[in-house]
């Protein structure tokens, strides 16, 4: 019945992959920021995007910190290996591997890890966590009380710091449990345990050491320099305006029905667009030496049986661009009489009719509103019936603002000529 | 003076008889058949050089591994099937990596304690020397009796062998 309850158990926490957490170096869980470092490697749902990273293919590597068969030396300990597009290296234990790294968290890098992405449902981010999960239902409680501990916890923490020694917890079971251990690796791809992520200048802080054919800051230089810094282009704002009645806009000084005019402005500002780099890997299907038996499917270039493989051979700058829509936070309609139509009622007219004056030249209103339109673009209307117009000439038509700005990009200033209306005066005319 | 006593009381002191007798009876046939070890202690096989356990650890202290299937094999010969699965899967691999040190010749064993330990299911920790050249080696393994003979389990690890080393 114990074994049934443990074999649930472990199904349970081995076989869900959702939801996923990850622990970054400080040792604080958090929700999986799928636009992070991990987003390259695993999606939303938890899934690992394989099609996305480079295998770096399973590494046996020595490991003094893997237990010893007498007489030949240490287990080797056992990864898969896959590195992302931005060169960091996602490293895979197996099983049997894990719980060892887990053990020696210091010496196996396993500590030393950027960042750490389980399975969740209860398998606790750090090594006493682990291997209690890990060790389940095979771990004799009755021999970890003979050993003098009342605390299992207790008792983990001491497994790591090697003051006790955990095959003695296990008794009999030892067997069975790395049978169970090498049986829960990598039969499914989707089945994980732990991921660890290591940036690419934590090369040696990998377990064993940087996997062959990483690549590497250290070994390369990335052919053109640095990417380019990132470049924000901002939206061009444009604004129009002008009138839709009447036809002809007669001084209201002169106009019984005091009519005016009924204007409008309109104001767009275009999305900003952000142009950026970033250093990716190119990866490439380069024909590989068999190194074992298998089909080949390639000749190298030395005439050898070959398979194609997936292979970094370089760096590059890839552009990316995104698109930040920028709206107004404040805007005003404005009808200014223009500066020659000031001068010709102040000098040429005012012969004519003396003593003229600047009735209200300038107008200003506000209170529109606005909204994004599906390009992206922010657009801004303004609209005002019957402004009464009362001196004669063209009236320019403007709109003066600011942005709200984006995060690339600050808040912008505006006055911008939107258009034209002219107001009429009736002048008697006596022909001789 | 006469004891009177009812026949319900003699029925019970009869049932109670019969229940002590049927107990006797079957702790005995438990012993019997159930702990053969401590009764038939001197039945058991000994652990001598013909046990496939010994033979397979010879064989594992003997690694070819210009044939590893062929030495994996005679290894798993003399191992129970669970200990053979685990010493494909996680021993044998590490061992060929290793350059399998003593190529071609052929090691020597000796059973120094035959109980070690006990698990008192048939399996039992054995404690040899085996001689590989002119290294000599501590070995402890797992054993199993299955019908009239020793099949190794398992070769243990050193650090879980200190259990039965440090005092």
């Amino acid at each position: 019945m114990r074994k049934v309850i443990f074999i649930l158990l472990i199904l349970f926490l081995v076989a869900s992959t959702i939801p996923v957490y990850a622990q970054d170096g400080s040792g604080n869980d958090f929700d999986v920021d799928t636009g992070g470092a991990w987003g390259e490697v695993v999606d939303a749902n938890g899934n690992i995007l394989y099609n996305e990273l480079v295998d770096l293919g399973v590494v046996n590597q020595d490991a003094d910190w893997m237990p010893t068969i007498p007489g030949y030396g240490q287990i080797q300990a056992e990864y898969h290996m896959y590195q992302t597009s931005s060169g960091n290296i996602v490293v895979m234990p197996t099983a049997t591997t894990l719980l060892f790294m887990a053990i020696n968290p210091f010496e196996s890098g396993f500590d030393g890890a950027a960042s750490q992405l389980g399975n969740g449902m209860g398998v606790v981010l750090e090594a006493p966590g682990l291997i209690k999960a890990l060790l389940g239902g095979y771990l004799e409680t009755d021999s970890i009380k003979n050993m003098g501990y009342s605390d299992q916890d207790v008792f983990f923490q001491d497994v790591i710091n090697g003051k006790t020694n955990i095959f003695t917890a296990l008794g009999k079971n030892v067997l069975n449990f790395l049978q169970y251990l090498i049986a829960s690796s990598w039969e499914d791809k989707n089945i994980y345990t732990m991921l660890l992520l290591y940036t690419p200048d934590m090369c040696n802080k990998i377990p064993g050491g940087c996997p062959e054919g990483a690549f590497l800051p250290e070994n390369i230089t990335p052919p053109d320099g640095p990417c380019p810094s990132g470049k924000a282009t901002p939206g061009k704002i444009t604004a129009t305006a002008g009138k839709t009645a009447p036809n002809n806009v007669l001084v209201v000084g002169q106009d019984p029905e005091k009519r005016g005019a009924d204007l409008w402005w309109e104001l767009r500002v275009a999305p900003t667009i952000y142009t950026y780099w970033k250093q990716e890997l190119i990866v490439e299907n380069v024909c590989v030496e068999l190194t074992g038996t298998g089909l080949s499917d390639c000749t190298t270039s030395n005439n050898k049986k070959g398979l194609i493989t997936p292979t970094v051979t370089g760096w590059k700058c890839e552009q990316y661009t995104q698109i930040f829509q920028e709206k107004l936070n404040w805007g005003l309609g404005i009808a200014s009489l223009s500066q020659t139509s000031r001068d010709w009622i102040l000098t040429t007219l005012s012969i004519r009719y003396p003593r003229a004056f600047l009735h209200n030249p300038y107008f200003s209103f506000s209170g529109a509103a606005g909204g994004f339109l599906g390009d992206g673009s922010y657009r801004w209307r303004l609209t005002r019936d019957k402004v009464q117009l009362a001196d004669p000439g063209y009236f320019n038509l403007m709109v003066n603002g600011s942005t709200s700005g984006t995060p690339v990009t600050a808040p912008r200033g505006f006055s911008l000529n939107a258009g034209q209306v002219p107001v009429w005066l009736k002048e008697v005319v006596i022909i001789k | 003076m006469e004891i009177q006593l009812s026949r319900k009381f003699l029925r019970n002191v009869m049932i109670l008889v019969v229940i002590l007798i049927a107990g006797i009876l079957a702790y005995s046939a438990y012993l019997t058949f159930f702990t053969p070890r401590e009764s038939q202690e001197n039945e058991l096989p000994p652990a001598s050089m013909d046990s496939p356990a010994l033979q397979a650890l010879v064989a594992f202290y003997s690694p070819n591994p210009d044939q590893p299937e062929q030495w994996m094999e005679n290894v798993c010969q003399g191992m129970t099937t669970d200990g053979c699965e685990l010493f494909r899967s996680l021993y044998a691999p590490s061992i060929l990596a290793e350059g399998a040190q003593g190529q071609g010749a052929k090691a020597t064993v000796t059973v120094q304690n035959a109980n070690v330990d006990d698990f008192g299911d048939g399996r039992r920790i054995w404690q040899t020397k085996i001689e590989m050249g002119k290294e000599t080696i501590e070995v402890f393994i797992e054993v199993e009796l299955l019908d009239t003979q020793w099949y190794l389990r398992r070769v243990l690890f050193q650090e879980e062998a200190t259990q039965y080393t440090v005092p």
